[in-house]
């Protein structure tokens, strides 16, 4: 091992790479035409690296994302309690807008189609306990069926495995033994928590992701060479790495990683002795544009969030996705523009910033575009109006994003970042009515450096499941001791334990560097936390669903090259270590150790 | 973005949701924890909607009133720091018993800049029968316990009376109590945003800003609703009919005159001896949500809009309901009145549209003792099919219009009460057919796990049911089968109570959407 790192983000357009070792840092970019074993071999060649020399191989793709944004099909089917097919489609009722007259459900009923839900007889009571044995004449059905569809995945969800998973892990074997190769996502090991529609929506989407991007790692495998010994590790949604093999468990963790990644990047760029205490940062791609929260120098992390549109029961950072970017059409939308356009002539974002001169525009192919896109109107005036409507879309969303957090985005800290993002910074700052504005080092490859600064996790997870009254300290201890043989080495120890006041209601993470004491420590952490997080004692004595040990290790990056006092050309373009920053007149441009600092310098 | 105003309504809407958010995380009753039955706002002082929680319009519509007469009887200028008002009057602005109003004045700089305010569904605030939602109530004596507006704490705290009056009302006073202290703390976090916000610009600033925020309001519901043709545009709705009981109907003339919206439900039903009636909230709650749809997405949503609404209500009425009316089961008559208004809406405005949809939820409670001398309660919602069109089918199965409860899950349910949910399915086929299907209902059929469960249906849309639009066909009516262990049958009706023994069985169908033009 010599110490050499690689983190690449695989992104609509373009693959990014970051590269280093302990005397020096790399960046390149590879355009993405989405095929990762050639892609990857493009990037190794343009960085000179065999593979054979890399400790380490971090990634994170773009490509389920932008999938799930498209609601795009996938050969999956999902095993379900007799009575409960309906499930995925009634979701849980509610509607998505509120003062929309045409009612329209979250549900992501498009995961599975609806003659791909099969119902097998067996039933378990509230305490896990069986009641009805699975019914094998039904499984055998549903196997035949399966194999006559060719489906490339299947979720199980039974009620009440997360209390007894005997049902979904028999249905899984048989699965496995007639159907091999097959991807099997029981909801159970994905999302061991109570209330079957938001397990039955992480295993379909688990199921989903394998029918979608199961062959992501194999193809990334087929690109490096045979000599490469070192660590294929992922981003995930929390903006941590975790090994390959996560992948097999917890499918999302292709899903959310990448802007999780790019948040980890802002975190780095707003940490210092003047930072605000609340940053928002921003990440605009070439499909979607990323908010997220840093407080504290650490991305903001939540249980469960409506993201891409999908209800999602995981801890990962608290992001909102956003379809704006370079690459998306522009469509007249009555008296609005919108970045939804799907007509093949439509002009994007990234052609009206190639017509102001932020972008190169070598065939005047992006001029054309817009000159047809608003004919009698100048080309300029049409180009700066998509622009304009671009940096208020994305004022509004973060605006949206933090007043729905409590945070005031007058107040907040502004990081923006991306292959597009930086284009139009001091715009979107300028509508937000801020001064001043972040922009990471090397903003165009924020999600590869977001994933070479990520600390590496070592995890596990035991379940308790138990009334805090019936847990004893003996069992705690058992439940400890066996979490500190699992997760050694490095790393400052963090506890956390998913609790709820009684175990029905809606849980809650504790998250401490000290072990937990006792059962009554737990109950007094419990206790603290209900006041803190909403002003009332807890609401019932108390239930321990989980415990989990973690600990971090950073790789440390070598400083990045100084480019000198940034300047920008005559268009008002400063280069950056990847990509470009527009600086408008009357805004000023200074660099220190991790990001550029644009402030307003005149009205 | 220089828009001080939107970002200032933004923030209160964060805010209102912070409480909605507390109560739903905190809060012991499942009806509320798992179905969302909850609203939360925040006031001026004068007593106009500064912001909406996104809750149940149906809910929302209430504290309107409900904050006026707490402010009726507690003038602001009288109120102290860490005051607490409650009030769950019908009468005075409430909806039904168990919906318990609790306000809190929020001081900066010593002066009262708003008002929070959140209704939540309690599951027991006495009456003739668990869950204080009695089928057979001909008063509201036998609804439970009133409260007018008075004043229940001081200093941030309940008075020890209050608690102990609650206390001894109530099946279940400890989840009462509980969840009556989890709307105090939702109360205390939106009072923190606030005088943050407050505290940037000066307890002074703020109030003018928020007049400035109602009075921009108001000016874009002028705009919006003089685009409007004058009318008078008609809607008409009616409950299924009762034997021995007069019509229940909801009749409604809607007029636009110089940018404000009249709503006249004269000629409306005269109230009835049974707990169908509704009370002025109901028609406020429709109108209010009808005047919103009515604005784009980027409206601000406040008592501006109110301020462009004339309601004209004929007393003692089912739309607005005199003591010593019944009120309980009140909700099926809101979505009439929501029906009808959004008939008359339609014709208005009608490009935007859909046909109607099931016009129902039902209002499912459990209730008893279990083997170890336990009460059990549960209470659950569930709706039926949306309209079809104008572009594309109906959805199945979702709350509408002023609803927007949650469903209860098996797993929530069963370990709750003892039943078992043996299935929860689309109803399929039972949306109205058309151009564009209206939604289905849904279908539950629930097993007794044990002898003696209360069970408590109040449903909607049995014989009379929504009509298709613009050719479109009407969907099925409602239905609920109890298949008894012995093997008897019983169709009930829209209001029931009845007791379940270890394996009888219940079926729940909920009617469809109605469907939007002429079927294929």
């Amino acid at each position: 091992m010599n110490g050499t790192h690689l983190a690449v983000d695989f992104g609509a357009r373009f693959a990014d790479f970051v590269t280093w070792d302990a005397r020096e840092l790399r960046i390149c970019k590879v355009p993405n035409r989405g095929d990762v074993t050639q892609v990857t071999r493009a990037g190794l060649a343009e960085l000179g690296l065999t593979g054979a020399e890399l400790d380490s191989l971090r990634v994170v793709t773009t490509a389920p994302l932008n999938a799930l944004l498209d609601r795009a099909p996938a050969d999956v089917a999902l095993l379900t309690t007799r009575g409960f097919a309906d499930t995925l489609r009634l979701g849980r009722q509610n509607r998505v807008a509120l003062y929309d007259p045409v009612a329209a459900s979250p549900a992501p009923a498009f995961l599975v189609p609806e003659a791909r839900i099969h119902e097998i007889g067996g039933r378990l009571d509230a305490t896990g306990a069986e009641m009805e044995a699975l019914s094998q004449v039904d499984l055998d059905r549903a196997i035949d069926a399966l194999r006559r569809e060719g489906v490339q995945a299947v979720a199980i969800c039974f009620l009440f495995s997360h209390l007894n998973p005997a049902h979904e892990v028999q249905a899984a074997e048989a699965l496995r033994a007639a159907l091999p190769g097959v991807a099997i996502s029981m909801s159970h090991v994905i999302d061991p928590a109570p209330r079957e529609y938001d397990r039955t929506v992480s295993a379909a989407l688990d199921a989903w992701i394998a029918a979608r991007a199961g062959d992501t790692l194999a193809q990334l495998r087929a690109a490096l060479p045979e000599g490469f010994a070192g660590q294929i590790l992922l981003g995930d949604g929390r903006g941590v790495l975790v090994p390959e093999g996560a992948f097999d468990r917890q499918r999302a963790v292709l899903l959310t990683g990448a802007p999780a990644a790019a948040a980890r990047a802002g975190a780095r760029a707003s940490v210092g002795a003047e930072a605000p205490e609340d940053t928002l940062v921003l990440d605009i791609g070439s499909q979607s544009a990323d908010i997220a929260l840093i407080q504290g120098g650490e991305p903001v992390s939540v249980d469960f969030s409506r993201f891409a549109g999908v209800d999602l029961r995981a801890t990962m950072v608290d992001m909102a996705s956003v379809p704006l970017g370079g690459a998306r059409g522009v469509r007249q939308n009555g008296a609005e523009l919108t970045f939804d356009g799907s007509a093949p002539d439509a002009p994007c974002l990234d052609d009206a910033l190639a017509v102001l001169g932020r972008l190169p525009d070598p065939e005047s192919a992006a001029r054309e575009r817009i000159a047809g896109f608003a004919p009698g109107q100048g080309v300029k005036e049409t180009a700066r109006q998509i622009v304009r409507t671009a940096a208020q879309t994305a004022a509004l969303a973060l605006i949206r994003y933090a007043t729905r957090r409590n945070v005031d985005p007058s107040r907040a800290g502004l990081c923006i970042m991306g292959g597009t993002g930086p284009l139009l910074a001091a715009e979107i700052a300028a509508e937000m009515d801020a001064t001043a504005v972040m922009i990471p080092r090397a903003p165009a490859v924020a999600g590869a450096m977001g994933l070479a600064q990520a600390p590496r996790r070592w995890e596990a997870i035991r379940r308790a499941d138990s009334a805090l009254a019936d847990l004893g300290d003996a069992t705690l201890t058992g439940l400890l001791e066996a979490l500190e043989a699992e997760v050694t080495g490095e790393g400052t120890p963090v506890w956390t334990l998913t609790l709820a006041a009684r175990a029905p209601m809606h849980p809650l993470q504790l998250i401490t560097r000290t072990r937990p004491a006792s059962v009554a420590a737990i109950r007094e952490d419990l206790a603290r936390a209900y006041d803190t997080q909403f002003g009332v004692a807890p609401p019932g004595p108390g239930h321990l669903f989980s415990i989990r040990l973690s600990r971090d290790t950073v790789t440390a990056l070598p400083a990045m090259p100084g480019t000198g006092a940034p300047t920008p050309d005559a268009a008002r373009l400063v280069t950056t270590e990847a990509g470009a920053i527009y600086l408008p007149e009357g805004w000023d441009i200074t660099q220190d150790g991790a990001a550029y600092r644009l402030t307003r310098s005149a009205p | 973005m220089s828009d001080t105003l939107k970002i200032l309504q933004l923030r209160l809407d964060g805010l209102a949701e912070t409480m909605q958010q507390t109560l739903l995380r905190c809060a012991v009753s499942p009806v509320v924890r798992e179905g969302a039955d909850a609203s939360c706002a925040l006031f001026s002082p004068r007593g106009e909607v500064l912001a909406l929680a996104e809750a149940i319009p149906l809910l929302l519509g209430a504290l309107p009133g409900s904050v006026r007469a707490i402010l009726d009887a507690y003038p602001a200028e009288t109120m102290q720091p860490g005051d607490i008002f409650v009030t769950n009057d019908p009468f005075s602005g409430g909806t039904h018993l168990p919906d318990i109003a609790v306000v809190q004045p929020v001081f900066a700089e010593a002066r009262l800049v708003a008002l929070s305010a959140s209704l939540l569904h309690h599951q027991d605030i006495g009456s003739t029968r668990a869950g204080s939602v009695p089928p057979d109530a001909t008063e509201i004596f036998h609804e439970g316990l009133r409260l007018p507006p008075l004043q229940a704490g001081r200093a941030g705290r309940f008075d020890p009376a209050f608690e102990r009056l609650i206390r001894a009302a109530s099946r279940v006073p400890d989840v009462v109590v509980g969840d009556l202290e989890t709307q105090l703390a939702a109360g205390f976090r939106a009072a923190e945003g606030v005088r943050r916000l407050a505290g940037e610009a000066g307890a002074e600033s703020f109030l003018a800003a928020c007049d400035a925020m109602l009075d921009r309001a108001e000016a874009a519901t002028v705009a919006r609703l003089s685009e409007l043709p004058a009318g008078p545009f008609a809607g008409e709705d009616e409950l299924d009919p009762v034997a021995g009981l007069g019509p229940c109907a909801a009749r409604v003339s809607l007029r636009f005159e110089a940018g404000r919206m009249i709503a006249d439900f004269h000629g409306s039903s005269p109230q009835v001896a049974a707990p169908v009636n509704c009370v002025r909230s109901g028609p406020l709650s429709a109108t209010f949500y009808g005047l919103l749809t009515l604005l784009d997405d980027g409206a601000l949503r406040n008592g501006g809009v109110l301020r462009c609404l004339d309601l004209r209500l004929p007393e003692a009425s089912v739309v607005n309901a005199a003591p010593p009316a019944a009120v309980n089961a009140r909700m099926n008559m809101v979505r009439c009145i929501t029906s009808a208004l959004l008939q008359a809406l339609a014709h208005a405005d009608g490009a935007r549209m859909p046909a109607a949809n099931s016009g129902m939820s039902y209002v499912i409670a459990f209730s008893g003792t279990d083997d170890a001398g336990q009460r059990f309660l549960s209470t659950e919602i569930v709706a039926g099919g949306a309209g079809g069109g104008p572009r594309a089918d109906g959805c199945s199965a979702i709350s509408t219009d002023v609803g927007n409860a949650m469903n209860i899950s098996a797993e929530a349910l069963e370990s709750l009460v003892p039943m078992r949910l043996l299935s929860a399915e689309i109803r399929r086929g039972s949306g109205g057919p058309g151009q564009f299907r209206g939604g289905d209902g849904a279908k539950r059929v629930y097993e007794a796990l044990t002898d003696g469960i209360a069970a408590s249906i109040r449903g909607e849309r049995f014989s009379r049911v929504a009509q298709g639009a613009h050719g479109g066909v009407a969907p099925k009516g409602s239905a609920v089968t109890v298949l008894r262990v012995d093997g008897g049958r019983e169709e009930l009706t829209a209001r029931s109570a009845i007791t379940l023994n270890r394996g009888d069985r219940v079926v729940i169908e909920s009617s469809g959407g109605a469907g939007y033009g002429p079927p294929a």
